[in-house]
């Protein structure tokens, strides 16, 4: 009775008519704006086109990944093949992880001739829309690692605030052990929902109540107060699979194993193409370099006084919210007028509202450890990326439901490839990505602070041909 | 376990009954007035208990004193009066009926003084209450619905009066056993994708039902009656309007005119069941029917994904098992302060802090075995992983099994089990350094076949035949040939089954994969389990004597009861011939521990030495983690004790504990037997042990209790501490099978663990 991983056979696959590669190419030629606009496609562009072709055409495995480096050209690409399939009758949707890239792919539509323009959808979205689709394009798919657990089918929240009375109610739940994190057994799940429902004024609460056995119950205690979290136990709600096939597109794949882990995919079902190493996810315009800094008093140090002067547009990306509200305070010191700060949940619209400031500044440092700003998305301009420490990752709420350690030193590998992959998006525009903590197994340059400094401020001469290249 | 603070004499009005007509025995005039008495406290709201062949109340006269009916549709209709006797104290001394007050007082807080809803158990040492933790999703594909029941006793412990409280969960069918089928239809039709019409189902659907219910026990609802003690099948051949044969009136006409029972579906299907001496098929309507299930039934009904959070629900974690248990005991004392105060606190009371057992508590530290020549330390936590510990490491049995010849029975393709079949001679030949050979049967019957190897080993698809299939094999196989009979189905036919798959050959074949350091004082130990079918009223009693090193000395014959003596006379003669022996008894239902007791008192002029340990279950009872290890002095920072779990719902069980109830009493905690997905999950239950008799120096309470203790590491077919010693474990295991399948025709096989 148990549903396992989905498993579909060969028969059942579905396949979509292409003509060979060449004719394919001059068929989406003639759908693309951005074709026309510079009269070819970028290298890497035709080779994740060609292997999109093998895929479909070779292998009748229902999941295909394919890898491409950052700023390979992917949304174009994903947004062509997805109004291809469309057009070809198969209902077709891109899925961004976030509503920043979905708007990304929306903008990317308009580079694109068709009269079916496909659906763009955040992950959540798409969960619920499933069945809907013949072919789905998932963009930045290694995010659905943690990116699942935002659809409310899998993991629902509910926050109570430190200030509230509940707060001191259900504390002594987790209080016992002395662990910020607790998984209720269902019965004191049971009980603390009705707790909730008695005193508090929740939404959705019954909808848990009248499944609750399908659900896990965790607690955690943050500083803002108490989450409660509620993980689907039911495998099913995880299937990505729409009826015909999943395309996933990352610079930083899962692999099959992961897939299988945080997707319900069997590896049986999977085909990867084009696995990328990380010597060929380096641009040649970028310098990348580290420094190996012994404390955090230097890290701060070093970066207030090589960004004095140098009026470049900066990012900075750090791993959680402490540390970028630390970083933000230590830098608007220095740069005050300078310093944006998008800090990790906020709402939509404050964040949007904050880019729009940096977006708008010549010489703006943006100060971030929202997820958002380190993959994917395309900051016009940009030719400094600083990341003061490894992103090690955040348990995802499966993880500490399966006692998994996620696999830290992978992880952080990917974010840092994502979020150096930030600059050198234009191919003429020299940029500087800088470590401030000496990476593993990653090509970076190890110099001194002084020799980094240098580097951001030969920069300068080409600051002012940044108009003539941002597209 | 809660102290009672308080424990006055009680004072009763007691009342001589006279009944008509007279009852045809004592225990029906016990249930009768039992039933009377339990009629009058509701209908009264004072506390009347039946005593012997009397009835008493407390606090106040019973009035009126004629006119009492006891109807019951078994045993008939009777009228009772009462004449008032005298007005007495009934005092501690007097402990069942003291307790029985006590209980009748708390039942009376919790029913009567109580807004909220409990109700009498039908199995009188209970409280139901109804707090329901399942959600109607799981309901609505189940079927089932969860309740509460509590236990509520007065026992003696540290020879005071302790009162017991414990919260179990208890499940059946969601409103009636119609309901529960219609129920059944969702998950069903879902999974299959196809629309199932209760009144004409599919037949994958009726033989879906007849799997999940056959042979389940049903308690009517609506109207007093017998319960169904075995559901055959339930058919949709008939209908509930349908005459059946051997009965020209319909099911439904027939309860209309007996019970006045309307409004019933007449389509819905019926169910079959026998009852004793009788052929014919007796039926019954679902409608008025109520299934009781266990965790194996849910087992069968939810899927692997939900059962971790279902089997929450049934066993809850220790603290909030407790804080339940707090709860029911506030609600009892605020009751009965208020509306008893006559009698509560002043004359008994319930302390509201639990006994500190820290006192009279010591905890087994670890338990050594003999296992590949070595001597092998197993610490806590004593859990299923002991065994598996060793699946890499090149470590031998005991006594290794020589060269072994298999033959396969199977209707699967050998390819597909070539994998398994390969990792099974790796594990053999680890554990044996020898090899096991393995041939795939072409012969034409399941006899021939066994004749040809020393073992049999039988694979099969998980099916709805899965029992019947199985069970031809243990009759066929099993209690026909000289060769063991190995069972293993498809979907266990893994790399994970075969450490346990040899071990479970090893003991089959009459070898040994571990064993115990052999006792200095102890020279033989002896298990006697008493048995009694209760459908056939057949009683035997099954033994075995093992040497002191726990491996396997001999397993008896079952005898009947009549020939116990030469049972006990063999016994004794090995006793007599080996020198010191312990007897281990399981629950002595026949009273034989008195016989054999007089029986060893006789030998060498009164100086055989030997120690005679009952056991029983004491479901009862909870050992929770608030019991802490003795304290002891300690300088500086103090350390923790307590153990911390990030889940709450398996918190640390104290295993391998032994509490001392009394001089010769113990409770013992064997194993944890917490495991996320097990049917068995949660603290563990306590059995109870007494040191009912015993001569000679050898016997020190303390170490006798720790070698029981290293004995639970011997009932080795399950490889982890089991909540009974070895040689219990193992005759509970071959009545099991006694009962299910028989008994193997070889004498050879029938010496040997054939059964587990």
């Amino acid at each position: 009775m148990q549903p396992s991983a989905k498993n579909y056979s060969i028969s059942d696959a579905s396949t979509v008519n292409l003509p060979n590669f060449d004719d394919w190419i001059i068929s989406l030629q003639k759908i693309s704006k951005t074709y026309r606009k510079y009269g070819s496609f970028l290298p890497t562009q035709i080779e994740l086109l060609k292997n999109v072709h093998d895929g479909l055409l070779s292998s009748n495995s229902r999941v295909l990944e394919f890898a491409a480096p950052p700023a390979s050209g992917k949304t174009h690409v994903i947004a062509l093949c997805a109004s291809y399939f469309e057009a070809q009758g198969i209902a077709s949707c891109v899925v961004a992880p976030n509503r920043e890239l979905a708007s990304d792919f929306v903008r990317e539509s308009h580079n694109i001739e068709s009269r079916l323009i496909p659906e763009v959808l955040t992950i959540g979205n798409y969960v619920r829309k499933i069945k809907q689709f013949g072919f789905a394009l998932i963009d930045e798919a290694h995010n659905l690692r943690s990116g699942l657990e935002l659809c409310p089918e899998i993991v629902k929240t509910i926050h109570i605030a430190r200030e509230s009375s509940l707060y001191k109610i259900l504390l002594h739940r987790i209080e016992q052990t002395g662990l910020i994190a607790k998984e209720l057994n269902t019965e004191s799940a049971h009980d603390t929902l009705t707790t909730l429902r008695k005193y508090g004024d929740f939404s959705g609460l019954a909808k848990i109540l009248g499944t609750l056995t399908e659900w896990r119950t965790f607690l955690f205690q943050t500083e803002q107060g108490l989450d409660i979290k509620f993980l689907s136990t039911n495998p099913q709600r995880r299937d990505l699979i729409p009826k015909k096939r999943l395309l996933l597109f990352s610079a930083t794949p899962l692999d099959e194993k992961e897939l299988q882990f945080y997707c319900n995919i069997n590896p049986a079902s999977t085909r990867v193409f084009s696995k990328i190493t990380h010597s060929n996810e380096h641009m040649t315009n970028v310098d990348y370099l580290f420094v190996d800094c012994a404390t955090e008093l230097e890290k701060t140090r070093l970066v207030s006084s090589a960004l004095t002067g140098l009026k470049i547009t900066t990012l900075l990306l750090l791993n959680n919210n402490k540390e970028c509200l630390k970083w933000s305070r230590v830098l608007s010191h220095q740069h005050e007028r300078r310093v944006i700060t998008i800090r990790s949940h906020v709402s939509y619209s404050t964040r949007v509202q904050q880019y729009q400031k940096f977006a708008g500044s010549k010489n703006g440092i943006l100060v971030t450890s929202s997820s958002v700003f380190w993959e994917g998305i395309n900051i016009s301009g940009l030719r400094i990326v600083i990341i003061p420490n490894p992103p090690y990752p955040q348990p995802t709420l499966l993880e500490v439901a399966s006692g998994v350690h996620p696999p830290y030193e992978a992880v952080v590998r990917r974010r840092l490839t994502q979020g150096a992959g930030r600059v050198g998006r234009e191919p003429n525009l020299p940029c500087v990505s800088v470590l401030l903590f000496k990476p593993r197994g990653m090509a970076f340059d190890g110099v001194t602070g002084e020799a980094m400094t240098q580097a951001l401020q030969n920069l300068l001469p080409s600051a002012k041909e940044i108009v003539k290249y941002v597209r | 376990m809660f102290p009672l603070l308080r424990h006055q004499p009680i004072p009763v009005f007691t009342y001589l009954p006279t009944i008509d007509p007279k009852p045809v025995n004592r225990p029906q005039s016990y249930q009768i007035l039992g039933g009377v008495a339990k009629g009058i406290t509701t209908s009264s709201k004072i506390p009347v208990i039946q005593s012997e062949q009397a009835i008493q109340s407390v606090q106040n006269r019973i009035e009126p004193l004629t006119g009492y009916v006891y109807e019951n549709p078994e045993i008939g209709r009777f009228r009772v009066d009462l004449g008032e006797s005298d007005h007495r104290e009934i005092s501690i001394d007097q402990f069942e009926n003291y307790a029985h007050l006590v209980n009748r007082i708390v039942d009376l807080a919790l029913t009567t003084f109580s807004s909220e809803y409990y109700k009498y158990h039908p199995d009188p040492p209970y409280i139901l209450r109804d707090e329901p933790y399942f959600d109607k999703d799981l309901i609505s594909r189940t079927g089932v619905l969860d309740a509460k029941r509590y236990y509520r006793g007065v026992h003696i412990f540290k020879d005071s009066p302790v009162f017991v409280l414990n919260r179990e969960t208890q499940l059946r069918s969601h409103g009636n056993m119609l309901n529960e089928i219609s129920d059944l239809r969702t998950q069903f039709g879902e999974s299959r994708e196809e629309k199932i019409d209760l009144y004409n189902p599919s037949q994958s659907f009726v033989d879906y039902i007849n799997y999940l219910f056959r042979g389940k026990t049903a308690d009517v609802k609506g109207y007093p009656g017998p319960s169904v003690r075995k559901i055959n099948a339930i058919t949709w051949k008939y209908r509930v309007k349908d005459a059946v044969p051997g009965n020209p009136v319909s099911q439904m006409e027939y309860f209309r005119k007996t019970y006045g029972i309307t409004g019933l579906d007449p389509e819905q299907p019926l169910v079959e069941y026998s009852i004793e001496n009788t052929r014919e098929p007796r039926y019954h309507i679902p409608q008025l029917l109520s299934v009781g299930h266990d965790m194996r039934d849910l087992e069968r009904r939810i899927p692997r994904w939900r059962r971790q959070q279902v089997w929450g629900v049934l066993h809850p974690d220790c603290k909030n098992q407790l804080s339940k248990i707090f709860e029911i005991l506030t609600k009892i004392d605020e009751n009965l302060r208020r509306y008893m105060p006559g009698t509560y606190p002043s004359i008994f009371e319930i302390a509201k802090e639990p006994l500190d057992v820290s006192e009279i508590a010591f905890r087994i530290p670890e338990l050594k075995l003999l296992f590949g020549g070595k001597d092998i330390t197993v610490k806590h936590p004593f859990d299923i992983s002991f065994y598996h510990q060793y699946s890499d490491k090149n470590i031998k049995f005991a006594k290794p099994v020589p060269r072994t010849k298999t033959i396969v029975l199977t209707d699967l393709d050998p390819e597909d089990l070539k994998s398994f079949m390969s990792d099974l001679q790796s594990e053999f030949l680890k554990r044996n350094n020898s090899n096991l050979e393995i041939e795939f049967s072409t012969a034409p019957s399941l006899a021939s076949s066994a004749r040809e190897g020393d073992v049999v080993l039988t694979v099969s698809p998980e099916t709805d035949e899965e029992d019947a299939v199985y069970r031809n094999y243990k009759i066929s196989i099993q209690n026909k040939t000289p060769a063991a009979h190995q069972h293993v189905t498809q979907a266990h036919a893994d790399k994970d089954s075969v450490m346990q798959l040899v071990m479970q050959l090893a003991l089959k074949l009459g070898f040994e994969p571990w064993l115990v350091p052999p006792s200095i004082n102890v020279k033989r130990i002896f298990g006697l389990h008493s048995y009694l079918d209760f459908e056939t009223g057949k009683r035997l009693v099954f033994a075995i004597a093992h040497n002191s090193d726990g491996s396997l000395l001999r397993q008896f014959d079952p005898v009947d009861l009549q020939d116990f003596d030469r049972l006990a006379e063999e016994l004794v003669a090995i006793n007599e011939k080996s020198g010191p022996s312990l007897y281990l008894f399981g629950f002595d239902r026949f009273g034989l521990i008195p016989r054999l007791d007089s029986l060893l008192a006789e030998k060498k002029d009164g100086q055989l030495e030997y120690c005679i340990v009952h056991f029983e279950d004491q479901e009862h009872f909870r050992f929770f983690e608030t019991w802490f290890p003795r304290k002891a002095p300690r300088f500086g920072k103090a350390e923790e004790v307590e153990s911390k779990s990030i889940v709450e719902a398996f918190e640390v069980a104290p295993e391998g504990l032994a509490v001392r109830a009394s001089e010769n009493t113990y409770f013992l905690v064997t194993g944890r037997t917490i495991e996320k997905n097990a049917l068995k999950r949660g603290c563990p239950t306590p059995v109870r042990l007494t040191l009912a008799s015993k001569r000679g120096a050898v016997w020190k309470n303390d170490e006798v209790v720790r070698l029981i203790f290293s004995l639970c590491i011997m009932g080795r077919a399950s490889g982890h501490v089991t909540r009974y010693p070895s040689p219990l474990y193992y005759l509970r295991s071959y009545a099991h099978y006694f009962r299910l399948y028989g008994l193997p025709d070889h004498a050879t096989v029938r010496q040997k663990l054939f059964h587990i």
